[in-house]
């Protein structure tokens, strides 16, 4: 069933002014962020160099934005062109300064067993009671011939 | 209390042709296609994303438990026990005061029906333009940001493009044409309809998840889904959206679930087919949340915001990224929406359309007609297209605008107060005992003292919370010059925010009272308590 909340400006897609560019240990060269390419999803607890417009004194990195449990960190630029960046979680992240705004998936560095456990756990309770519910409703017993299980 | 006494077998004159599933299997497609609509598609990936990824399936569990399946169970007894839709049905049950509620709460569904078949028009149209310019670039619309043709697809700028056009009208006839059609021949043509529909429905949901996760980051996305932030699951709002998430995903509060089991033999067991049902309605949400997540994750897109902006905005945006099979992909998404939406519109129509039958005595094509009439006129004036917010600072158009509205206070009020009500007639004025003793009789899983608690006292409560929190932030934002859409500038239109909820709630009550007031042919006057069901 519908749930119609709706908000046309969240999805004006901002201008790329941001760019990730890889670790930079033994990174040569700085990359562009290409979305769709597994080489440009950050990955979690990775030290990165973001590639900020001139000028950029302060960057928000915003964890899970537009939730309840969105948590934010700063970051000092200084003015420079670039700024360390380690993530410090998985998932959606947004990146925002003066100027622009963009967001990011951040890859997990490990499986995270929490997350793998509630999957489990949910999809269990789920499809569980669906067979168990099924195979109660299909059970031979209870097949009438006015009311068949299946025609 | 009058002496009106019914017995199990009584057939009475109603009874005679108003139809019955041919199958149990028929009875929980049509039941868990009603259930299984937009909302689960994309809507519970967005709450979960909001309150807390896995954190949210703790609530969202309990919230299961504790408040959608006594209801659903509530429902359906009440359909089957008496034989008739909602408002005949708690007529029956605890009289006149039912009835009005059953009205009230089935006149509320029409309004939403009106919208929801808007909405399945625009995206039978996203459908066909996947096939055309939806993934390509140069969309464009009349709107401030959209207004130079894109340089790579743009889903936004291509549905905006679209609601302007005349085409989403013809849309909104064809979408009722095949809802009336499915509803001509009732359990019949019903079955026949979810039979292909929802089995599709799943396929289609199995296809896009190996999509989704077979993308770069993809498997993440899931991860990401599944893994609890759980700083804010303390936080009132997590627990208020997951208790309304769980009423308006299983399409409870609407009298369809009644209409339909209103078709069902009277020894059926309520509380397997609640199981069934709810556990069918959450599991296809949580293969949606799985090939939601994954999709956007790997083209880094925020799955926050409401259906409408996901389905129409975010994950085509999402799927023109894929490197191969986009048009295909994107026609099988938009039909999944078709055929998930569709399977809940019949519904719908169903409720108010038995109700009729069962109310005036006419022939199921005059009561088809008699609910068809009005939606048609709903649905065209919500698709209408002209332009009254160039700037986007509302919705755009003069129909989605009032979509949006009209939302707001049907489908935020409606529900969880029919619901809350239904819990309190048949609770108390019924008694929950007396219904539990009736639903045990032919049930293979005993209720006991606990499901006359949770009728009476725990569900009412948690439902009343959650109303009165809704409308002490509508009514604080009313008060402070902000009532809901009342920023939007709207031009020519700007009196939708006040006219549209005084309109819809003046309405439903209106026709609640008339009909509530109406003899019915061959019913019993007053209040009908039966002893045994």
């Amino acid at each position: 069933m519908p749930a119609m909340r709706f908000n046309v400006m969240s999805f004006v897609f901002l201008g790329l002014a941001l760019g990730v560019v890889g670790p930079p240990a033994g990174s040569a060269a700085a990359q562009d962020i290409d979305a769709g390419s597994e080489l440009t999803l950050p990955v979690a607890g990775v030290p990165y160099r973001l590639s900020v417009p001139a000028g950029t004194d302060t960057v928000y990195v915003t964890y899970r934005p537009g939730s309840n449990v969105e948590i934010q960190e700063v970051l000092d630029a200084g003015g420079e062109r670039t700024v360390s960046w380690t993530p410090l979680r998985a998932g959606v992240v947004r990146v925002t300064t003066a100027e622009s705004s963009e967001t990011l998936s951040v890859r997990f560095d490990r499986t995270p067993l929490p997350g793998v456990l509630v999957m489990v756990v949910a999809g269990l309770i789920l499809f569980g009671g669906m067979v168990y519910a099924l195979r109660k409703l299909l059970a031979s017993d209870d097949v009438s011939p006015d009311f068949a299980a299946d025609t | 209390m009058p002496d009106s006494r019914r017995h199990d077998d009584t057939v009475t004159p109603g009874d005679a042709g108003r139809g019955a599933w041919k199958s149990k299997l028929g009875f929980i497609l049509a039941a868990s296609g009603s259930a299984i609509g937009l909302g689960n598609l994309v809507f519970f990936a967005s709450n979960a994303y909001q309150f807390g990824g896995g954190a949210f399936y703790f609530p969202y569990l309990i919230a299961l438990f504790v408040l959608g399946l006594p209801v659903m169970v509530l429902e359906f007894a009440t359909g089957t026990m008496t034989r008739r839709s909602l408002p005949m049905a708690l007529r029956r049950l605890v009289g006149a005061r039912g009835e009005y509620v059953g009205w009230w709460s089935l006149s509320s569904a029409l309004f939403i029906t009106m919208y929801y078949i808007t909405i399945l028009g625009w995206a039978l149209c996203m459908m066909v333009g996947a096939l055309g310019g939806l993934f390509a670039p140069g969309a464009t619309a009349p709107f401030t940001p959209f207004e130079s043709p894109s340089e790579g697809p743009n889903a936004t700028a291509y549905f905006f493009g679209l609601i302007v056009t005349y085409w989403p009208l013809l849309a909104v006839v064809t979408v009722w044409a095949a809802t009336v059609w499915a509803l001509s021949r009732g359990t019949e043509t019903i079955e026949r309809v979810v039979r292909v529909c929802v089995p599709l429905m799943w396929l289609f949901m199995i296809v896009l998840i190996i999509r989704g996760v077979t993308l770069p980051g993809g498997v993440d996305g899931v991860l990401f889904l599944f893994t609890p932030a759980v700083d804010g699951i303390l936080d009132v709002s997590v627990w208020k959206g997951a208790f309304s998430q769980m009423f308006f995903s299983l399409s409870l509060g609407l009298g369809t679930m009644t209409a339909y089991a209103s078709y069902l033999p009277k020894n059926a067991d309520h509380v397997n087919n609640s199981l069934l049902v709810s556990f069918m309605n959450c599991g296809f949400e949580y293969l949606a949340g799985i090939a939601i997540f994954a999709m956007l994750f790997a083209f880094s897109l925020n799955p926050v915001g409401g259906t409408l902006s996901l389905s129409f905005f975010v994950i085509p945006q999402g799927i023109a990224a894929f490197p191969f099979w986009v048009k295909a992909f994107g026609f099988m998404f938009f039909l999944l929406v078709v055929l998930a939406g569709l399977t809940s519109a019949i519904s719908l129509v169903e409720g108010m359309t038995s109700a009729l039958v069962d109310k005036l005595r006419v022939s199921r094509a005059k009561a088809l007609a008699m609910v068809a009439t009005p939606g048609v006129i709903g649905s065209v004036m919500t698709a209408l297209p002209f332009v009254v917010d160039p700037d986007l600072g509302g919705n755009g158009t003069f129909g989605l605008n009032l979509l949006d509205i009209l939302d707001h206070w049907a489908f935020g009020y409606s529900l969880l107060t029919v619901g809350f009500l239904e819990c309190l007639l048949l609770g108390w004025v019924l008694g929950a005992s007396r219904l539990r003793a009736a639903i045990n009789e032919h049930s293979k899983f005993q209720l006991g003292a606990w499901f006359d608690v949770q009728i009476k006292f725990v569900v009412p409560a948690l439902l009343l919370t959650v109303i009165v929190l809704n409308l002490w932030t509508d009514l604080s934002n009313a008060f402070s010059g902000a009532a809901y859409g009342a920023t939007y500038p709207l031009a020519w239109a700007n009196w939708l925010p006040t006219v549209v909820p005084v309109v819809w709630l003046g309405g439903t009550l209106i026709v609640a009272y008339v009909f509530t007031n109406r003899p019915t042919p061959d019913e019993p006057e007053g209040v009908a308590v039966a002893t045994k069901f």
